[in-house]
């Protein structure tokens, strides 16, 4: 569904990620674990089209999106829920779903997603017309996942998921992304290794902008590399 | 007497507000100063006087046309002058809309001259309305009525429509609007072209009782950014009420001080809200 092929990309003249190559198939769970800084974040923007590669290919459903604008990548069933939720903070909650499903021309096909998103996430409905900067960390990380999926996305990309949520909150929301992942193929980047590797299919550990090793979540799980690294075993 | 200059000075509010709604979308939502700005509305002018004088159209009838041709303006001004310099810094966008400001007002004053231009007999003029003790100037009244009109109307297009929403959205986060599949490029020249049209609009509803002349463009530019500022930067309420303000203190400063003070108390309570409220009086 999604090759990455020897990757090379970055910011200006700094490069942040080195002849990077992977995968991800129709229907996966696939994790993206690395320390701060090691460049997850910037292969995420690569992929969803804010970050222009220096080379290397970006093929989706077996086409080339690596020279398309961002607003094109999206049309064609990318959806990347960034870093920090970014959520719209003066725009209702209603609004920001409405802004995920701008490349949607139909206003009933909408509606029906929006209540979808309602259905998945209660609490959003209770606070639909509240401005999205008044709802807590975890609320907000909720309207940020709903706003990806409301462009129906084939695939979701979604970066730290976790970030500054209490455990609890983190549970619920990798349960409710375990539930969507039912329906859309995900590519989860994370911190939270453990967590991460629990819920994937498969996995691929970066450091400093470049691929270490890769297997299934169970396999990664067992391995000396990430047991040393990033649990501290 | 007093109140016959309030009301003079409301409706005179109301245009000056206009004006700054459009000063307030490229400002607010883009971030970008468009120093052209006075300039846009000067060449709105002289569209409609070029209208009125070429085929005899009454410049409240040939809005459309004028809102129009500063559309394109506002359009081309974004894909030729501020698009190239969007992603450098500071600066930069500002003096190249500077540059932008000096050739159009050249380029006025080659064409039209210096001297004033007047558009006369039109359908409101030198009629007024009695209302109880009151003498209402129904070429004021247009102007006012008409401006409010349209800053209800950009009000409206911003908050209920999709690309309004979506303008927003961009003004508070350009690479997530990407995200989202918003076409930012677009959205940003929609703005400048719909900042553009409201000074086009403005300048219709102005030259019935406004000598045109190309040094005039100044003063009102920098009338609009005092309202902008007072009004809180990208918020269109707040603009419509702070030109409401420095309409009726112009007026009233006139009354009370003479013509020749009346911009420098304007400016006097600009300074003094910009030291208590540095976000301006209806700003968040
Ligand atoms: N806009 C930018 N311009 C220049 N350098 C950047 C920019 N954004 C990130 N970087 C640099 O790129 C490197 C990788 O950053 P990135 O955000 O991709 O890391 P990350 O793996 O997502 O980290 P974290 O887990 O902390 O989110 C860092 O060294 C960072 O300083
Ligand atoms: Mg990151």
């Amino acid at each position: 569904m999604l090759k990455v092929k020897n990757l090379n990309t970055g910011y200006g003249n700094v490069q942040v990620i080195y002849d990077f190559s992977c995968e991800v198939n129709p229907g996966e769970v696939v994790s993206m674990v690395g320390s701060n800084g090691s460049g997850k974040s910037t292969l995420l923007k690569t992929i969803s089209g804010i970050v222009r590669p220096f080379s290397g290919e970006i093929e989706f459903m077996g086409e080339r999106i690596d020279r398309l604008p961002a607003h094109k990548i999206v049309a064609r069933g990318i959806a990347h829920v960034p870093e920090g939720r970014q959520v719209f903070g003066k725009l209702s909650v209603a609004e920001n779903l409405m802004m995920g499903a701008f490349i949607v021309k139909d206003e009933v096909e909408k509606k029906k997603r929006l209540d979808e998103m309602f259905e998945l996430f209660p609490i959003l409905a209770e606070r639909s017309k509240q401005a999205a900067e008044t709802l807590s960390g975890g609320e907000q990380q909720m309207l940020a996942i709903a706003r990806g999926l409301m462009s129906s996305p084939k695939l979701l990309l979604v970066d730290e998921l976790s970030l500054g949520l209490a455990p609890v909150l983190v549970e619920r929301v990798l349960e409710a992304l375990k539930l969507i992942s039912k329906q859309v193929t995900i590519l989860l980047v994370e911190q939270k290794v453990q967590e991460a590797l629990e819920i994937a299919d498969r996995g691929y550990v970066i450091q400093n902008g470049r691929l270490v090793i890769t297997g299934t979540g169970a396999e990664l799980l067992e391995s000396e590399i990430v047991k040393q690294a990033y649990m501290g075993m | 007497m007093l109140s016959q200059v309030i009301i003079n000075g409301i409706m005179t509010g109301f245009v000056y507000a206009l004006v700054a709604v459009g000063l307030t979308l490229t400002w607010g939502v883009m971030d970008i100063i468009n120093f052209a700005h006075g300039e846009f509305l000067l060449w709105g002018m002289y569209a409609a006087f070029g209208l009125w004088s070429l085929f005899s159209l009454d410049p409240i009838l040939s809005l459309p046309v004028s809102a129009a041709l500063i559309f394109i303006l506002g359009v081309f001004t974004y894909f030729v002058v501020v698009k190239r310099v969007l992603k450098a810094s500071g600066l930069t966008a500002l003096l190249a809309t500077f540059g932008l400001s000096m050739v159009l007002k050249n380029l006025a004053q080659m064409i039209f001259t210096a001297n004033y231009k007047n558009v006369t007999n039109t359908i409101f003029a030198s009629k007024t309305i009695k209302l109880g003790n009151f003498f209402i100037r129904q070429d004021y009244l247009a102007a006012a009525v008409g401006s409010l009109t349209l800053t209800l109307l950009v009000l409206t297009f911003i908050n209920k429509t999709k690309t309004g929403v979506a303008i927003k959205a961009t003004s508070m986060n350009r690479s997530t609007a990407q995200l989202m599949g918003i076409n930012t490029d677009r959205i940003f020249a929609i703005t400048f072209g719909l900042s553009g049209a409201c000074v086009g609009a403005a300048a219709a509803l102005m030259v019935p009782f406004t000598p045109i002349t190309p040094g005039s463009c100044t003063l009102y530019s920098v009338l609009a950014f005092v309202i902008v500022a007072l009004g809180g930067f990208g918020n269109i309420t707040g603009a419509l009420y702070a030109g409401l303000l420095v309409g009726v203190v112009e007026a009233m400063g006139g009354y009370f001080l003479g013509t020749s003070f009346k911009y420098a108390i304007i400016f006097l309570m600009y300074l003094i809200v910009m030291q208590i409220r540095p976000k301006g009086l209806f700003g968040w």
